[in-house]
């Protein structure tokens, strides 16, 4: 929402040597001068949520607008991201449950060689592939969910559920295009939107590789 | 087995490949964002013989084989895939009209389409209810006197608002498969009717629109083949189309790769170029032995054809591997590129939304399994 916002939370180095500790987190009005940002950009998907780049000259900030205490931002960073991926894995999850169902309806409609698409085994086991995953996908993204209301450490299992809600969402949704043909990738249908929404659910809120970077450390610790 | 390109294939690829960096490639982010019709690249395309490759050169074809359009096709696909499709419908329309066309019809319509005249040629064979199905066309053509009258709808028609030359499918009789026929239709024939371009995910500067023909009417000569034979003819030319597509899905995979590697060595990451991550190294080297694969699929079938040997089996196994690897590269594209990927000042997201419609168009992967099964079973005797 950047080219809307009226204030920003902004992440800064106040002192490189020290790394993450060395990252603070401002509260900043977008009124405040010295603040910049460029028109939102072009995306292939979700393209009712704006988004955009700002630049920041000399720009003044009150030390009453710090969040958190100063060195602390990589802390909050992270604490916003593990609630964030669970979030985003839910948000994959509805997409492709979107695009199972009209797939599933889709199906019952289009004859091939004389019978309704969905009597052919192929396109069966492919629903049956595409509700297995959407419901594995649920089930991780509810267990962190559910993790995170009892106050209990969640980070690796907030990354598996959004690694594998979010790669689910991709081959789901590709799968529902294929069922619907031709008439999927015509803009007439959801399902090509569908796709486009979710390729972005395996890019923000930390990319695939991060969640499996996240996991494996974990896996490594113990 | 012999993997080297001749004097003719190492020509036609280099003339594409000149042609598609300086003159397609520019413009392909334009031609996507506005949704503008090439026009004026088909005529540079004939001008240099990349719209009649396999097309004799009596009927001013460049008559470089098989091989040849393979590798003019990757080339211009890996500049702007909207570009490329109608290069390769044209090729298809001039090499099927060259088979099985009459003295007149070649010297007429292949010329036509060959030299950019035509601006492109069309395929009519989907139709609303029927797209892989195509025994189960509606589309009919009744005689009357002297004339062809043909009524029906058409679908997904690839550069249907502009081709000067179409080929298309109708029944002459109820019987199946057996009742299709083919004719040449030129285009602004009156009775011919262009719908609305369709809104597409992808190859958005390429022309996809509905057909209807209400009482259209075509001379008696514009029959394409034998009445009857049009089957046979649909079969031929989707086995040589998924040629095509197999090409151009090599083509923007091959573009996608290479944007890749450029953005990966630029990219730091946790204080390195993310080229240096084992992770983002073992998905390069994966993508490239992918399309490896793919490019050897195709062009087998290409050489196959060019030999006139059977290559239906080859022809579906080449579309439907080298249309899922172009998918996945391009999305492995996107991924290595993070955000960047998803917005349109990096080519990468334009490269997915253009190959996701390869497994599809010219028959399904679904077709394709269906086809390579069949010759399986077939060549056991079962």
């Amino acid at each position: 929402m950047g080219p809307k916002a009226d204030a920003i939370v902004l992440f800064t180095m106040t002192d490189p040597a020290k790394g993450n500790k060395g990252i603070t987190a401002f509260l900043v009005p977008t009124s405040t001068p010295g603040f910049n940002r460029q028109p939102p950009d072009k995306k292939m998907g979700i393209n009712a949520a704006w988004s955009c780049t700002m630049y920041f000259e000399d720009m003044k900030v009150p030390a009453k607008n710090l969040l958190g205490k100063e060195g602390e931002g990589f802390k909050v960073a992270m604490s916003t991201l593990d609630g964030g991926r669970i979030g985003i894995a839910a948000q994959a999850i509805g997409i492709a449950r979107a695009a199972f169902e009209e797939a599933l309806a889709y199906s019952g409609e289009r004859k091939t060689f004389g019978k309704p698409i969905r009597d052919h085994q192929a396109i069966q086991f492919m629903l049956a592939d595409m509700a297995t995953e959407i419901d594995a996908a649920r089930l991780l993204t509810l267990r962190a969910a559910l993790m995170k209301d009892k106050g209990q450490r969640h980070s690796p299992e907030s990354a598996m559920a959004k690694l594998y809600a979010s790669e689910m969402a991709g081959r789901v949704t590709n799968k529902a295009l294929q069922i619907h043909g031709g008439m999927g990738y015509s803009k007439e249908m959801d399902v090509e939107r569908h796709v486009r929404d979710a390729r972005i659910t395996e890019i923000y809120e930390g990319t695939s590789e991060i969640q499996r970077i996240v996991i494996s450390a974990s896996l490594l610790k113990e | 087995m012999d993997f080297t390109l001749t004097e003719t294939q190492t020509l036609i690829r280099d003339t594409a490949r000149k042609v598609a960096r300086e003159v397609v490639a520019p413009q392909a982010r334009a031609v996507d964002r506005e949704e503008r019709f090439p026009k004026e690249v088909y005529t540079q395309l004939g001008e240099l013989g990349l719209l009649g490759v396999n097309v004799p050169e009596a009927y001013g074809g460049a008559e470089a084989g098989v091989v040849s359009y393979a590798l003019a096709m990757m080339e211009i696909s890996a500049a702007c895939a909207s570009t490329s499709v109608g290069m390769a419908v044209t090729n298809m329309a001039a090499e099927l009209i060259c088979t099985y066309g009459t003295e007149e019809q070649k010297k007429k319509h292949v010329t036509a389409l060959v030299s950019g005249r035509a601006v492109a040629g069309a395929f009519a064979l989907s139709e609303p209810h029927a797209g892989s199905d195509a025994g189960a066309l509606r589309t009919s053509a009744t005689r009357k006197g002297d004339r062809w009258v043909l009524n029906g709808a058409k679908q997904w028609i690839t550069s249907g608002a502009y081709a000067g030359v179409m080929v298309v499918w109708a029944r002459t009789s109820s019987e199946g498969n057996k009742g299709l026929s083919c004719f040449i239709v030129e285009g602004g024939t009156p009775g011919l009717i262009v719908g609305r371009a369709e809104d597409k995910m992808g190859l958005r500067g390429s022309n996809t629109v509905p057909l209807t023909f209400e009482s259209c009417e075509v001379p008696l000569e514009n029959l394409l083949g034998r009445e009857g034979d049009g089957f046979k003819l649909a079969m031929v030319a989707l086995d040589g189309g998924r040629i095509g597509i197999s090409a151009q899905a090599c083509g923007v995979a091959r573009a996608a790769l290479e944007a890749s590697v450029r953005y990966a060595k630029e990219r730091k990451a946790f204080g390195q170029p993310i080229a240096e991550f084992q992770g983002l190294r073992w998905m390069m080297a994966d993508m490239q032995t992918r399309l490896s694969a793919a490019e050897l699929l195709c062009l087998r079938a290409a050489q196959l054809k060019e030999a006139k040997r059977p290559f239906s089996r080859e022809a579906s196994m080449a579309k439907l591997f080298c249309s899922e690897t172009s998918n996945w590269v391009c999305d492995r594209a996107v991924q290595i590129h993070g955000g960047y990927g998803y917005i349109d000042e990096f080519p990468v997201e334009r490269y997915l939304r253009d190959a996701r419609v390869q497994t599809i168009y010219e028959g399904t992967s679904e077709i394709q399994r269906l086809v390579i099964a069949r010759e399986i079973f077939k060549a056991v005797g079962a």
